[in-house]
This record gives C-alpha cells, sequence and structure tokens, in this order.
C-alpha cells in the first residue's frame, strides 16, 4: 500500500476538511437519515443579524420538526444546487417563499428541497434564542416585524434612526 | 504503544456514525447525544486506510484482512499487520467500529 491508513480529524494539526455545498448535503441528508440533529458553522451574512459568519446551526430533521412560516429552514436551492439557511415567509403544501432576514426572497422552492429545521443557533459558546411562534405567536410576531423593520432602515440607511431605535437591543434580544 | 486487538474478531461499523464517500473521499461523522456535529466531529479517511474499511463488514477477522491486503499489495504480513492493527485501534478508540459477534444486528 502506497502510505499508511490513516483516520484524519478535522481539527488535528491544523488540518481542515473543505466540504463542498453539495458534500455538506449529503453528510445532513444521512444524519437525518438516522434521525439525528445536524451542526455546522454558518457562512455569509444573508441571514444577518439573526444569524452570522460562524455561527453554529443546529438542522433538526423534518421527521421531527414540521416548518411553518416563519422558520428558519435549511434547503437545497433549485438553481444552482447550493445549501441555503433562510427564513420561509410563505408555504404551500408544494412549495415555499424563503428569503434571508438580509437578502433578497429566493424565490418559489418545491417543498421537496427542504432539508430541515434550524433549532439552534450558537455564537461565541452561547445558545441564541428568539420567541418561539408556537408556543408565544404574539411575542414572535412582535420580534419578527421588529427585525424587519430594523432590517428596512438599514436598508435605507437610516442610521439615526437604528441609533435612537436602540441597534444593540435589538441585537441582544436574539 | 500499539493496541492489544483480537485478530480473530470481525468488526462493522457502528450505528452511531454516518459514513459516507463523498467527492472521492471517505468522510465518517460520529453520532453524540442525537447529533451529526460537523463542527467539531468531522473525520476523513485516505484512501489506504478506505481499503481497509471496506473489509470491515463483518464477514472476514482482522486476520483473515491483514492476509488478503498482504497478498493483494505484495507487502510483509508483519508490515501490514502493523498497519491494521494501528488502524482499527484508533476506529475502535473512538468507537467507530464495534465486534460484530456483540453486535445486536448480527446474524
Amino acid at each position: 500500500m502506497p502510505e499508511p491508513p490513516l483516520l484524519r480529524h478535522k481539527g488535528d494539526e491544523a488540518d481542515e476538511i473543505p466540504l463542498s455545498s453539495a458534500a455538506l448535503i449529503a453528510l445532513l441528508s444521512a444524519v437525518h437519515e438516522k434521525g439525528a440533529d445536524f451542526r455546522f458553522r454558518a457562512t455569509g451574512m444573508s441571514m444577518y443579524p439573526t444569524i452570522r459568519e460562524g455561527d453554529i446551526i443546529t438542522v433538526s430533521p423534518l421527521l421531527r420538526v414540521e416548518p411553518s412560516a416563519f422558520d428558519i429552514v435549511a434547503f437545497r436551492h433549485p438553481a444552482n444546487q447550493k445549501l441555503i439557511v433562510h427564513r420561509i415567509i410563505a408555504l404551500s403544501p408544494d412549495s415555499f417563499l424563503a428569503k434571508g432576514d438580509n437578502s433578497e426572497p429566493d424565490g418559489t422552492i418545491p417543498r421537496s428541497h427542504l432539508l430541515g429545521v434550524i433549532t439552534k443557533v450558537e455564537r461565541n459558546g452561547s445558545s441564541l434564542f428568539w420567541p418561539d411562534k408556537r408556543r408565544y405567536p404574539s411575542l414572535a410576531k412582535v420580534y419578527f416585524q421588529t427585525v424587519y423593520l430594523y432590517l428596512a432602515l438599514r436598508k435605507r440607511g437610516y442610521g439615526i434612526v437604528l441609533k435612537l431605535l436602540g441597534k444593540r437591543s435589538l441585537e441582544t434580544i436574539q | 504503544m500499539m493496541q492489544e486487538l483480537d485478530m480473530d474478531a470481525r468488526y462493522i461499523p457502528s450505528g452511531n456514525i454516518v459514513a459516507r464517500e463523498i467527492e472521492g473521499e471517505l468522510i465518517i461523522v460520529p453520532l453524540i447525544a442525537g447529533i451529526g456535529d460537523i463542527d467539531d466531529e468531522l473525520f476523513s479517511v485516505n484512501d489506504t486506510g478506505k481499503v481497509i474499511w471496506d473489509r470491515l463488514d463483518g464477514r472476514a477477522s482482522l486476520a483473515q484482512i491483514v492476509q488478503l491486503l498482504a497478498d493483494q499489495y505484495s507487502v510483509s504480513r508483519q508490515e501490514m499487520e502493523h498497519d491494521v492493527r494501528g488502524f482499527v485501534g484508533e476506529l475502535l478508540k473512538r468507537k467507530m467500529i464495534v465486534d460484530a459477534r456483540a453486535s445486536p444486528s448480527s446474524s
């Protein structure tokens, strides 16, 4: 045999095991087939401020969590086959509309492309929470409206308004 | 120090892992407390390791695997046993394989 057999652990000796989007989806699906949650590190800013670059996301299998509007979900985008983590803004039996909190809508996605529901986000070792809309629908509604107001104002450059509203308080309630 | 292994034992992949060949590479993710955590627990196996992994299906003992691979790759039995012991010992230490005799799913 050309080289000794080796089991390489990500993180050992500064080793990194690069995974493509397709590889991530394959692993996520395989882990979900066993009924387990899938935990991985987020990249990109399309879900800012709810999810930031480097946050650790837990995706639960659809067998355990039924997705509904305003849930953050993982799905395979039909256009580029990439793994996307965005929020459902409308849902029908066959498809859903998704959008990042900080990006343009993704369009209509077939429901068969859904991979799982985000059930936990961790940042700097702490879990982040937002109101559970199943248990606290009114509080969740206020939360989501506040997030969208914040994003709309930020997009339009109303920095002074954000300062008056207390931008930091919004970020800390997640 | 090399781990003591029963060379007559037959091993199979544990039910608490996910192993997939992805883009030509064997990736192993342990499932710990119901979570497959690729941020902390992601392993890859090189081509030589994969040759051994593919034979850990409960049909052949470690001794048989050593003999088979030594013949296949024209390597001394001693050298092959050293490599197999090291690799299988690492898999056992990380609970990625189990003794097929002790596994409830084995026949």
